[in-house]
């Protein structure tokens, strides 16, 4: 598999936040394709209209609009085609219960915005690593 | 058999008592029972007369009012007469409800009784209940309020600092100022809403008396403030009995203010500390430039400052929380106006086992 081929599904309500992303991958040379849904309802169509091309992970921030992180997680664990999505958090919340609850629904991290630096460049370099070497589904 | 209670007049005085007034023996048996009585509990006179006063509460409190009578007889250990505490009463229709008791012996004829008088509270108790609620109220919202102020706030700051990088070359001079200043408001209000997020939520960090080195505490927080260098600190080498982490944020506050209102680089502070009746007596003195008298009160109320944000950075927010810290404990804080050589902010901070060892 090559893993330039791997999407990002970023799930971010915030067009600041959702630039931050894109900048901090441009910065460590990520060029995989990125693709952006504003709350959970819209990725949620995006993903059942097949408009995500896996393989895919997908970045998903919690507090959103219609619908939010943890019910977007409620939706797709229970939907057979998108159950095993791999899906890592990027939040502001340092709430305890955000990070008991999405990791109850097997998420693959949770990283919140503050700790992954300013740029969100510890995102990239996550992302970076995890890519390089990681085996998804197709 | 009449008692000597049993006076008509007596009655008729005792009905016009406001709180409720309840005659016992010393088996618990009730033997009189005023008008206030009737109306807090529901019951007429004749339907408790005759009967154990436990009627009156609901369990666990049944059980153990005979207990206590039963102990008192043995032992003559007052739990609650001549004291008077608060329990849960039981109306006639199974509601309870808070109420205040206290409880007096009389001897009659050779025989021992119990008076207590009652006063329901419910409505004091309703008030505090609706006042913690409103506290809680409060602080969340400051929470929540000042967690998504910063959101957008982080955003500008974010632009801003890709304008400048992106750009840089392209913009005139003015305008890499002006974005610089930008750059410097949003930082600021970030300070304004994280000390506001502080104050709101430090009640929940505020901990138990513990021994206390003063000395090192003290020189630990000169050494967190900025621009300490030219600072001399002078504390007794004292233990103290203190909130560890309230006393923490209190110097925390006091030292960085004398640091940053300084009007020179260098300068002399003195904290000093000695025991008093139910707690400490604490100073911190400087030798900086002091507050007018005017201003005695105002500094230690939220968001305020005495010189112009852009003369001197500061949220406004120190003595307030100072102030908040102490008044936690049930202290007291105030600027000491006889003194006019710098600045004395003294402290009176209560503490039950106000212990004082010097070395």
């Amino acid at each position: 598999m090559n893993n330039n081929e791997v999407t990002l599904f970023l799930i971010e309500d915030d067009d600041v936040d959702a630039i931050t992303v894109e900048r901090a991958l441009k910065k460590r040379r990520i060029a995989n394709p990125v693709i952006r849904a504003k709350d959970g309802m819209e990725a949620l169509s995006l993903l059942q209209e097949n408009k995500v091309p896996k393989p895919y992970i997908t970045l998903l921030d919690l507090r959103l609009p219609r619908m939010n992180g943890i019910e977007f997680l409620d939706e797709i664990r229970k939907d057979e085609l998108l159950h095993d999505m791999v899906v890592f958090v990027l939040t502001t919340s340092h709430d305890e219960r955000d990070i008991k609850a999405t990791y109850e629904h097997n998420i693959a991290g949770y990283f919140i915005k503050e700790s992954a630096g300013d740029e969100l460049l510890g995102i990239a370099d996550m992302l970076q690593g995890y890519w390089r070497i990681v085996c998804l589904p197709s | 058999m009449k008692k000597a209670f049993d006076i008509p007049e007596l009655e008729i005085i005792m009905d016009t008592v406001l709180d409720g007034f309840i005659i016992i023996d010393d088996m618990g048996v009730i033997q009189s029972f005023n008008q206030s009585a009737v109306k807090a509990f529901g019951y007429q006179a004749e339907e408790v007369i005759g009967k154990n006063v436990s009627m009156l509460m609901p369990e666990p409190y049944r059980v153990e009012h005979d207990q206590y009578l039963a102990n008192y007889k043995d032992t003559g250990l007052k739990k609650i007469i001549g004291i008077g505490r608060e329990i849960i009463a039981q109306r006639k229709d199974g509601s309870c409800y808070p109420m205040e008791l206290a409880v007096n012996e009389m001897q009659l004829d050779g025989q021992r009784y119990f008076v207590g008088t009652i006063r329901d509270i419910s409505e004091r108790e309703n008030l505090i209940k609706e006042l913690k609620r409103s506290n809680e109220d409060l602080e969340q919202f400051a929470y929540v309020a000042s967690h998504d102020l910063k959101s957008p706030l982080n955003g500008i700051k974010k632009l801003v600092s890709w304008i400048e990088k992106d750009h840089a070359e392209n913009l005139p001079q003015e305008a890499i100022e002006h974005f610089g200043m930008i750059k410097n408001r949003a930082d600021r209000m970030t300070k304004l809403l994280n000390d506001l997020l502080e104050y709101a939520r430090v009640n929940t960090k505020l901990s138990d008396s513990e021994t206390v080195d003063l000395h090192k505490l003290c020189h630990h927080t000169l050494s967190l403030v900025k621009n300490n260098d030219a600072f001399e600190l002078s504390v007794p080498q004292a233990h103290i009995n203190l909130s560890r982490t309230g006393l923490q944020i209190v110097m925390l506050n006091l030292i960085s203010n004398v640091i940053k209102h300084h009007h020179q680089s260098h300068g002399i502070i003195e904290v000093d500390i000695s025991p008093c009746t139910g707690g400490y007596n604490l100073s911190v003195t400087d030798d900086g430039p002091g507050i007018p008298e005017q201003y005695k009160d105002r500094i230690f109320e939220m968001f305020q400052t005495l010189k112009s944000r852009d003369q001197v950075e500061g949220s406004g927010m120190g003595l307030a929380m100072v102030k908040k810290v102490i008044a936690f404990y049930g202290g007291k804080v105030s600027l000491d106006i006889t003194y006019t050589s710098g600045c004395r902010v003294q402290i009176f901070w209560p503490s039950k086992n106000n212990t004082f060892s010097m070395g």
